[in-house]
């Protein structure tokens, strides 16, 4: 590890959003008003399937402050899909429904009206004629014959790599023979992982307020996560020329990958260019909960090969992935799920197919390790499974299997940063878990030692001692996460500027979720120009000023950004040093500035000049401009139809999670203690941001482990939580002691060597807090949340087996 | 229904609005009177976002119906930042690292206030108690804990 003598990076400066958190002075979309603003509220589908028979405005209109509804017939290109952008197709999804419906809640009809409230009421007085079809809501059920078929194609799947002339029902990945690999291992360990959809729960929810301007354009403040992204789909949609929006954002209340689907801003821009009033539509609480996409829900059947002294051979997984009604970025999740199967484990020979699979219900998208948080769920699981079948020690078995640096993973690509074994061994430390020296003699850069691990498997407790009063016990989970998603090209582009004041403005267009993205791209950007963090102004997000970015999502932000920051600092830095020079009269090689604000002759530090007084000069003496432009782009990589070869992503970061859990047989409840992780992402540049990330992904984790799902309880699907009092989630009554240390492998190719830490703290917590109620009571739960009902019914079934 | 006019004081100001019968004190602080610090998270009572003090006591201003408030006092986030500088909440939230989004602070540090003026030297318990109304999805809630504790020592005379 190194230690470079930064003087900026690495630092856990303050926030620089966080005087106007304190203070209440951020603004937000929903903090935007005008005078003569009209309010946009959506008549949505109350069934799950049907056909719309008719739609009667009559006694909308008669409501006071009705302005005007908008329909299908107003909407220019009313069929779309977001990821057309990346060359996903075909268009699938209706802005406003047109003679069907697809899932409760779908948008028909759009009522634009004086107050939120009058439009509320038009809403509710808009006539639906619906003709109800059977609906289908489970993935399986969705892919047998005689389901109702949802899309247009005929078929309930996504079709896979039409670009390439094939028609596949699913992403394969095919590396090596599993079915030899099979027939030479000692064990066949199968078992089917579920998860369930759960929200975003942002507390600030969706919208968007869309004013016309007098030059006929339309400024549309957002909490977008991603401002070209929604700019160039709304332009689409409304087929109307790109330069005609400008969209501002990059302040958002909240995102975790739901506030990057385009849903409320086209419609509001309609509304908007069909009144020349300003309109403002923002979800609802309900709204957010029942409308907006979820995490979705998966289904997983593994079937793995072991040898006796405890090697994964081969893999196999079907997965299935629930989209609900339509797209959105569902597709792309699949790909990235179907590449993380195996995990940050070598495996020689694997077989994925994973399935995108259409249902009757609310569409699922982006979350917070897209695709990957269920795979590492199910195979951390799995792992444990494994384990126990082999006879190992959940730590043994994960050395034995961890990737090593220049192995090769299914997808074809080389792993070049792997860090597991030594994250492993740091949570092993915090935890004070005490490895033996045969596991502790490995790392990441050597291959395991060919002799069999020793297993150190202690015999489990009686199941009387397991199964009766409070048990507890403890789980790991160890997981890998990826940086970027550049299958469709994942660029970033960066602005800089000197001010004659001595600030330098970074102009971006990139936006802040509150992962910290404005503070660490201050820092990257002071430590690379060499001038104090507080002459570092930054500008985001406004498509007017600052240059392209894909968008915050995919942990890619202070990896893509941070890279185009660094170049665009090291063109303007130039530029500072060459008029520094000329003004001491020296040469630009012999200056360096010394980050506090001077220029300064090196070996003779008296000699210096103040970047106001170089700013100054360029400006009015010599003519300069103190500026640069940076760019960062990872090349779109193409996916092999047959094998699933691709290069989806930058770098890997790394995590182990000991969980600590507390069981009550009697009740079911299940108490985390404790949430003890290590984690290597590079370099921390701000390791205050990093550990908020580590605690509030850790509780993120341990609600989805045990509380969380949108799914009706019930198997009736149309009981969805429509607020947070139905939609269970712990409080800080249930937070357990979270403890994280992060250890720095810097990456090749991040900026001063970051690898991205946003969505990966959910991840391990997950399967290690399954596998602690496991180390507790013995049952072995496939499904999450789980529940005290879950966990009682497991319970209760292993009493019935040891007849307790 | 006709509108009518509702006094009170709003952050030591004598405050009259013309209000339109069951207009919440969210909706009046927001939208009639643009105090925007009082977040509106979920309209539901059930986020916390919109805790304001009326008479020192902490209540959702998404429920609470403004003629409610007639003749009361009610203290918003904008009514506790000084002049100049920020108040010791303020600053230890801000230190603590006790906000990620945002969008939740005004509520909790609102809570928080109404918890200090009543016990100013609660436990890890008494704060865990009084934060339980408010809802949070990026920190995890350890950091705002932590920024709650911090400030009751500097409230007490401790150093920071």
């Amino acid at each position: 590890m190194t230690s470079p003598a930064y003087k900026v990076v690495g630092q856990s400066v303050p926030r620089r959003d966080g005087l106007g958190h304190v203070t209440g002075k951020t603004q937000y979309v929903d903090d935007i008003h005008f005078r003569d603003m009209l309010h946009l509220k959506m008549v949505r589908s109350p069934i799950h399937h049907g056909l719309i028979k008719a739609v009667d405005l009559t006694e909308a209109a008669k409501v006071p402050g009705f302005v005007r509804a908008l329909t299908w017939r107003d909407v220019p290109k009313n069929l779309y899909t977001i990821l057309c952008l990346i060359g996903v197709g075909p268009d699938e999804e209706f802005v406003l429904a047109q003679d069907r419906v697809l899932w409760k809640g779908e948008p028909i009809v759009a009522i634009l009206a004086e107050t939120e409230e009058a439009a509320m009421e038009a809403a509710a007085r808009v006539r639906l004629d619906l003709e109800e079809l059977p609906a289908v809501f489970d993935v399986e059920e969705a892919l047998k014959p005689g389901a109702p078929i949802l899309k247009p194609w005929g078929t309930n799947y996504f079709i896979y790599d039409y670009e390439y002339g094939q028609s596949n029902p699913c992403r394969k990945i095919r590396f090596g023979d599993v079915e030899a690999a099979f027939a030479q291992a000692d064990y066949i360990v199968e078992a089917c992982y579920q998860t369930s959809p759960i929200e975003h729960a942002p507390t600030e929810t969706t919208g968007c307020v869309v004013r016309p301007e007098p030059d006929g354009r339309f400024t549309v403040f957002t909490n977008t996560q991603a401002l070209f992204f929604t700019l160039d789909n709304s332009a689409l949609i409304l087929q109307m020329p790109f330069q005609k929006l400008h969209f501002v954002g990059g302040t958002v209340g909240g995102g975790f990958g739901g506030k990057v689907d385009v849903i409320v801003e086209p419609i509001a821009i309609l509304g908007a260019m069909k009144t020349g009033r300003p309109v403002k539509y923002r979800y609802t609480r309900e709204e957010e909960m029942r409308v907006s996409s979820t995490r979705a829900a998966w289904r997983m059947y593994f079937k793995d090969g072991v040898t006796k002294d405890g090697r994964i051979i081969a893999r196999q997984v079907v997965s299935y992935h629930d989209a609900g009604a339509y797209n959105r970025h569902s597709p792309y999740a699949v790909t990235k799920h179907a590449a993380n199967l195996t995990g940050p484990y070598s495996i020689p020979n694997v077989a994925i197919d994973a399935y995108c699979v259409y249902t009757n219900r609310q569409p699922s998208s982006a979350m917070r390790g897209f695709g990957v948080t269920p795979a590492s769920f199910a195979i951390e699981a799995q792992m444990d499974r494994i384990a126990e079948v082999v006879g190992m020690d959940p730590w043994a078995i994960r050395f034995r299997n961890a990737y090593r640096n220049g192995d090769i993973r299914p997808y074809r690509k080389r792993v070049e940063d792997a860090t597991l074994i030594e994250v492993m061994k740091a949570a092993a430390e915090l935890s004070g878990h005490r490895l033996p020296d045969h596991l502790l003699a490995m790392n990441s850069w050597e291959q395991p030692p060919e002799a069999p691990v020793q297993r150190h498997r202690p015999a489990p407790r009686p199941p009387a001692e397991r199964l009766r009063g409070k048990v507890r016990g403890v789980g790991i989970a160890a997981v890998n996460y990826p940086t970027g998603m550049n299958l469709g090209g994942d660029p970033s582009q960066a602005l800089i500027h000197a001010t004659t004041t001595g600030n330098f403005v970074i102009s971006l267009s990139s936006t802040d979720l509150g992962q910290g993205l404005k503070t660490v791209i201050a820092q990257i950007g002071a430590e690379a120009l060499g001038v104090p963090f507080e002459n570092v102004m930054i500008d985001t997000a406004d498509t007017d000023t600052g240059p392209h970015c894909m968008g915050t999502f995919a942990s890619r932000a202070t990896h893509r950004v941070g890279n185009a920051v660094i170049q665009a600092a090291q063109e303007a830095r130039k530029v500072m040093l060459e008029v520094a020079a000329e003004e001491l009269e020296c040469a630009p090689e012999d200056l360096e500035p010394d980050g506090k604000g001077f220029i300064r002759v090196k070996g003779s530090p008296e000699h210096a000049i103040s970047i106001v007084d170089v700013a100054l000069a360029a400006h009015f003496k010599y003519g300069r401009s103190i500026s640069g432009r940076g760019m960062y782009i990872k090349p779109k990589s193409t996916v092999d139809p047959d094998t699933g070869a691709m290069d989806p992503d930058s770098t890997e970061a790394h995590a182990c999670t000991v969980a600590e859990v507390e069981v009550d047989t009697e009740t079911g409840e299940v108490t985390v203690l404790s949430l003890k992780s290590a984690y290597e992402i590079g370099r921390q540049v701000n390791p205050a941001l990093v550990k908020g990330q580590i605690t509030g992904g850790s509780f993120m984790g341990m609600a989805h482990a045990l509380y969380e799902t949108t799914a009706p309880y019930y198997p009736r699907p149309d009981h969805s939580p429509g607020n947070f009092a139905e939609y269970v989630l712990p409080g800080p009554a249930e937070l357990p002691v979270i403890e994280s240390v992060v250890l720095e492998y810097p990456s090749v190719n991040g900026p001063f060597g970051v690898k991205g830490i946003g969505e990966m703290t959910a991840n391990s917590p997950i399967p290690a807090i399954i596998n602690a109620i496991a180390d507790a009571t013995g049952v072995r739960l496939t499904e999450i949340p789980a529940t005290p009902e879950k966990v009682l019914r497991a319970l209760d079934h292993a009493r019935a087996e040891a007849g307790l | 229904m006709a509108a009518t006019i509702v006094r009170f004081v709003l952050n030591g100001r004598p405050t009259e609005v013309m209000v339109r019968p069951l207009m919440t004190l969210q909706t009046v602080l927001r939208e009639v009177l643009g105090y925007t610090a009082t977040k509106a998270g979920c309209k539901q009572g059930g986020c916390g976002s919109c805790t304001v003090l009326v008479n020192g006591e902490p209540m959702v201003s998404c429920l609470l119906p403004v003629e409610d408030v007639a003749d009361q006092e009610v203290t918003t986030l904008e009514g506790l930042t000084p002049a100049e500088g920020l108040h010791p909440l303020q600053q230890a939230f801000f230190e603590n690292f006790a906000t990620q989004c945002g969008y939740c602070t005004p509520g909790m540090i609102m809570i928080a206030k109404a918890l200090l003026d009543r016990n100013p030297h609660p436990d890890r318990a008494a704060i865990i108690e009084a934060l339980s109304g408010q809802y949070c999805r990026c920190t995890g809630y350890e950091p705002i804990i932590r920024a709650v504790e911090d400030a009751a020592h500097r409230l007490n005379g401790g150093r920071p």
